[in-house]
């Protein structure tokens, strides 16, 4: 397919009190050059991992990748050495995480933060890195960019920071841009503010972006293409209207009835209820079956049985569910 | 100044700092027994060894001797004047040594964890529970006491304190969030280790540093005092230690340097709790 970014069958595990947990377990997806990526799940649900395996980040000593292969630019990350990934992070995939807040080294200036990636990847001397600093800052729309580049984190508001970290990532022209929930700890006018600013960075430089985040309105503003995952395996995967529009899981229905306010799709969308019963289960308590069977309204004794495959259900549009294998005839196997 | 400028936390704890009294005076007593380290040999040019009036002169009984002689009759004045130096360089040079392998020690096995924490761990236990003065003792006379020797046998005892303060610093800031974007930027391990966790690491092992110094300087009067200094050189602890003997009888040659020391040591750590303070967030009222 040539994508720019391409995870096939992506599986991390941990070791934790319980045993060894599969924290991801198969996951596949790709992104293209200037198209925005959104993964939706609730909490645990593997979506920030996906983000850590992709960057070689999955942390030491607990995590393990132990399998598939995260290709980018043809090659594959998961079999670079450290240096190599080295080069890769925060020169050709960037990432800005949750927490503005303490995302930010609190003892260095802004401009120190910024200035650093430059420095460490594109070979910039003080002065130069200076300069593209201030560019960035101004690019992320850093009023009086000039002056606030020599001051601190604590002297910006959260919205702000989230300005600095985005600066920090972009100031290498990375081609993907991994955002883990930028917007969950910020005011709802500035989350619009700083979506914006990453749609106008796509739009102006083609950087992928792979938007990380729970949040349904998010993806609606923000995605070509969604991937919703459960319990370390996606369920769901197609253009972003067919999702909202469309949905075929019952866990990415049951998300979308969680928007009250979302009046997209006809008839079947319109539940009463505006949560999903129950939580992600343990992840060392999966069985053999689908994980969201003890969660769905429509499940059916084997879901409790087996992973079901995916299963086309449109253009591009695949979900992993048994309601839409081919119905009675071929259940005995 | 204006109030809104740039401000660093290296300014914001001085501006803490400043307005703590303890703190000042301690910083105050340190600035003139350094300045009399530095300058006092020129000031008062007499050799602590000389043996300038009868022995056991008491203070105020020979002009020569303002404050008496010692049991051989060297100049008490002289002998203070002179022992500030290599007392405060031991005390200094020693605690930079402990803090040095402790820092060390403690940022790679708070870094890497798993293995690496273990072996390290254990190396620092192991000297942990070795006693310090008794440690020290054996490292001096197996090398010939010097004020070389007493410094390093002293920062080779002291580090370990350090290490599991930074260790436990490391361990603390190194899943902060700041940590994982400097790695998302792609900084290497030394990088994120010495340019990223350290600063922030600093401030609690700054004040134990200073703390470090105090303990250092009456580790050189202890081991002087055992006789295991380097004869040719007056420090305050060897000024107590050649007199220990005749105690009874001449008051003045063990208190003059013992209340050098006390003094010394005071001003260190009141200058330590303040940077304490000063550093910790929680203890600021604005």
């Amino acid at each position: 397919m040539g994508a720019l970014l391409e995870i096939e069958n992506l599986q991390v595990e941990f070791d934790t009190w319980e045993g060894r947990v599969r924290v991801l377990d198969g996951v596949s997806l790709s992104v293209n050059a200037g198209e925005t990526l959104g993964i939706v799940g609730e909490s645990g649900c593997g979506k920030s991992m996906t983000a850590l395996a992709i960057m070689g980040l999955v942390p030491r000593p607990a995590g393990h990748v132990t399998g598939g292969s995260v290709r980018f630019d043809g090659e594959d990350l998961l079999k670079a050495n450290e240096a190599r990934l080295r080069e890769v992070r925060g020169h050709r995939i960037a990432m800005i995480f949750q927490e503005p807040m303490t995302s930010l080294n609190p003892v260095f200036t802004v401009g120190d933060q910024v200035a650093e990636a430059a420095r460490l990847h594109l070979g910039l001397t003080a002065a130069q890195a200076r300069r593209r600093t201030i560019e960035m800052l101004k690019a992320v729309h850093i009023p009086e960019a000039e002056r606030r580049i020599d001051e601190y984190p604590h002297q910006f508001s959260g919205g702000m920071r989230q300005r600095v970290m985005i600066a920090m990532a972009l100031v290498c022209e990375p081609q993907v841009l991994i955002a883990d929930e930028p917007t969950t700890a910020l005011d709802v006018t500035v989350q619009a503010q700083i979506f914006d600013l990453l749609q106008e960075l796509r739009d102006t430089r083609g950087t992928a972006i792979v938007l990380i985040t729970h949040d349904m309105g998010a993806i609606a503003e923000m995605a070509d293409r969604v991937v919703v995952m459960y319990a370390g395996r996606k369920v769901e995967e197609g253009a972003v209207e067919r999702i909202l529009g469309e949905p075929a899981h019952p866990y990415t229905r049951g998300l979308l009835a969680c928007r009250p306010q979302l009046k997209l799709g006809p008839g079947a969308v319109r539940t009463a209820l505006q949560e999903i019963p129950g939580v992600v289960p343990p992840l060392h308590l999966l069985g053999r079956g689908c994980a969201f069977a003890e969660r769905c309204g429509e499940a059916m004794p084997r879901c409790r049985e087996q992973f079901p495959g995916e299963s086309e259900v449109g253009p591009g549009h695949r979900a992993s569910c048994w309601l839409l294998e081919a119905p009675e005839g071929r259940r005995a196997a | 100044m204006d109030e809104n400028a740039a401000r660093g936390p290296w300014r914001e704890a001085w501006s803490v700092f400043r307005r703590n009294y303890a703190a000042l005076i301690g910083l105050a007593i340190l600035g003139l027994v350094l300045t009399v380290a530095i300058a006092g040999p020129w000031i008062y040019p007499v050799d602590p060894f000389d043996i300038v009036a009868a022995p056991k002169t008491a203070p105020g009984e020979d002009a020569d001797a303002i404050l008496g002689t010692d049991y051989l009759g060297r100049d008490m004045l002289a002998g203070l004047v002179r022992g500030g130096r290599p007392t405060l360089m031991v005390g200094f040079f020693a605690a930079m040594i402990a803090t040095g392998i402790g820092i060390t020690m403690g940022a790679l096995g708070g870094y890497y964890g798993g293995k690496v924490d273990a072996v390290l761990g254990r190396i620092t236990e192991f000297f942990q529970v070795l006693p310090a003065l008794l440690f020290a003792m054996v490292l001096v006379m197996l090398f010939t006491p010097s004020i070389v020797t007493v410094t390093f046998a002293i920062g080779f005892v002291a580090w370990t304190s350090m290490a599991r303060l930074t260790r436990a610093e490391f361990l603390r800031i190194r899943q902060l969030e700041y940590v994982r974007a400097a790695r998302a930027i792609g900084s290497s391990d030394s990088r994120i280790i010495w340019g990223v966790i350290l600063p922030n690491a600093l401030p609690p092992i700054i004040v134990a540093a200073t703390l470090a110094t105090g303990t250092a300087i009456l580790f050189e009067a202890g081991l002087s005092f055992l006789g295991l200094s380097d004869p040719n050189v007056m420090s305050w602890g060897m000024m107590i230690g050649s007199n220990r003997n005749y105690l009874r009888e001449m008051w003045w040659a063990v208190t003059f340097p013992g209340v050098c020391i006390f003094l010394t040591v005071l001003a260190i750590s009141l200058v330590g709790d303040g940077l304490n303070d000063a550093f910790n967030p929680r203890l600021r009222t604005r």
